[in-house]
């Protein structure tokens, strides 16, 4: 598995070398404005980005066809995967609350609120895109990202109008249930992909 | 006789096509090719022995391990070699080999940094940059770099000029001086088998039309060039396959020395079989 999360790397490694440039001059835009949360918003759409990127590298290489002639197993393939995401997401979730923090600190807007929302639905994301990608191919699964970032958000947001809850911010619950919620869509997904990897012809 | 591959009734039904009862013998230190036009199944075989496919039945056996018990360690001592890009068009040798590295137990890196001087791969230019033919060297260079036993290779020599070729054809017979190791290769190249193989496994239409010593083949196989009267002559047993034009009718017939005293009976070449078999009707 360590040298599939290597390959991811060394692939995400040119893309990342090549935004680096780009990101500062976001940071730098952000100062000028007195607003980061444009910034923001980018990482947290990279940090998805980043998982479509090794699978159009796997695809267009056909990696997979040779990485299972490699004493690889069908498993790693799937978890690699997900670690190679998980960290990318870590990172870029770290930078998101730093920003976050220099935001309300610098320029007293306080974004916390939205910025947890955005690395929320990152994860979900990552969650429902995995899975497809690997069933139907990246073009798909790019599809369904779309699909699901136009949707998701109406959805959720008519799901929690029709159980009429009273939201209050600052609720225990409104830390834990996400958490949870995450916790069990990400290990469906996980399942989910290694079914469907297990029995997949490459 | 020591096997290093044995495949008995191999089966997989994709749609549209369905490799039937597939089942043959590598030998330990020999080389084997299969051959079969494009299509005939030659990949899907070689995909479904590794479980890049997933076989619907039989079983692969390699060095007398069951594939399916015991297939992280067989692929440790397996080269690969796949017909197209094997690694991101983005990478570099130096990327692959700490990919590889981390990836097999036997990783010899001198080695494979040996075959790129051998092979005059640059070690810093990306995949994309590299000639098809130079892809290929470096694809063989991974494979041949980790201490294997066996080396299967898809069509490592299409699209190859001869120079390239006749190479990666020296580098095979280099591999095959240990007598433990063999190599499996797919080609419809068959002049390439002509110069190395030992044996000859020939697919068509996903079924195994015969797995032959290639010494024996070409001794008992002849073509007979004859007319349409001329053909009942021949004993309907030794015929395998007649290919017919205006003026004359072409005969593929095994036991060719049993017709040499009433036919001229031509030697053939791999080529001219696998010919026969795909083009030509049976009587």
């Amino acid at each position: 598995m360590k040298a599939l999360i290597i390959k991811d790397f060394l692939n995400l490694k040119h893309i990342i070398k090549s935004q680096f440039q780009i990101l500062l001059v976001f940071i730098a835009l952000g100062f000028i404005t007195k607003n980061l949360f444009f910034i923001i918003s980018i990482l947290a759409v990279l940090s998805i980005s980043y998982n479509l990127t090794c699978f159009a590298y796997d695809e267009n290489s056909r990696f997979y066809s040779y990485g299972l002639a490699l004493p690889i197993n069908r498993k790693d393939i799937v978890f690699s995967r997900y670690v190679t995401s998980y960290i990318v997401f870590l990172v870029t979730s770290m930078l998101i609350l730093l920003l976050t923090y220099m935001n309300s600190i610098i320029f007293n807007i306080s974004n916390y609120f939205i910025s947890i929302t955005l690395l929320f639905v990152s994860v979900l994301l990552i969650a429902i895109f995995t899975p497809i990608a690997f069933k139907f191919g990246l073009e798909k699964a790019k599809i369904s990202m779309i699909f699901s970032v136009s949707f998701l958000p109406i959805v959720l947001i008519n799901i929690f109008k029709s159980l009429n809850l009273n939201i209050n911010l600052n609720s225990l619950y409104l830390k834990i249930i996400p958490m949870i919620i995450l916790l069990i869509v990400s290990f469906v997904s996980i399942k989910l992909s290694t079914i469907i990897v297990s029995k997949k012809d490459f | 006789m020591t096997y290093s591959l044995q495949v008995n009734n191999l089966n997989k039904t994709l749609s549209g096509f369905s490799l039937e009862d597939i089942s043959f013998n590598i030998p330990s230190g020999s080389i084997v090719g299969l051959i079969g036009e494009n299509g005939s199944g030659k990949t899907t075989t070689i995909k479904n022995l590794l479980n890049i496919m997933k076989k619907d039945s039989g079983d692969v056996i390699f060095w007398d391990k069951s594939f399916d018990n015991h297939e992280i360690t067989i692929k440790e001592e397996l080269g690969v070699v796949m017909d197209e890009i094997f690694f991101p068009n983005n990478f570099t040798p130096i990327m692959i080999n700490k990919v590889l590295n981390n990836t097999y137990k036997n990783w010899d890196e001198e080695k494979f940094f040996s075959y790129l001087e051998k092979f005059k791969l640059p070690k810093d230019k990306i995949f994309k940059e590299y000639s098809k033919g130079m892809q290929m060297k470096l694809s063989i260079s991974s494979a041949l770099s980790h201490k294997a036993k066996m080396i299967i290779l898809d069509e490592p020599t299409s699209g190859l000029d001869p120079i390239i070729r006749s190479e990666i054809l020296d580098e095979f017979l280099d591999f095959i001086q240990d007598e433990e190791c063999s190599i499996l290769f797919s080609t419809h190249i068959t002049s390439d088998l002509d110069r190395i193989a030992d044996y000859i496994i020939f697919i068509h239409e996903e079924k195994i039309v015969f797995s032959k010593d290639r010494e024996e083949l070409l001794t008992d196989y002849g073509v007979v060039h004859t007319t349409e009267e001329e053909l009942d002559k021949i004993p309907k047993k030794l015929i395998l396959r007649i290919m017919k034009n205006d003026f004359s009718v072409s005969v593929l017939v095994r036991n060719r020395y049993e017709l040499s005293e009433q036919f001229i009976v031509d030697s053939t070449t791999t080529e001219n079989i696998m010919l026969f078999f795909i083009k030509g009707e049976i009587l």
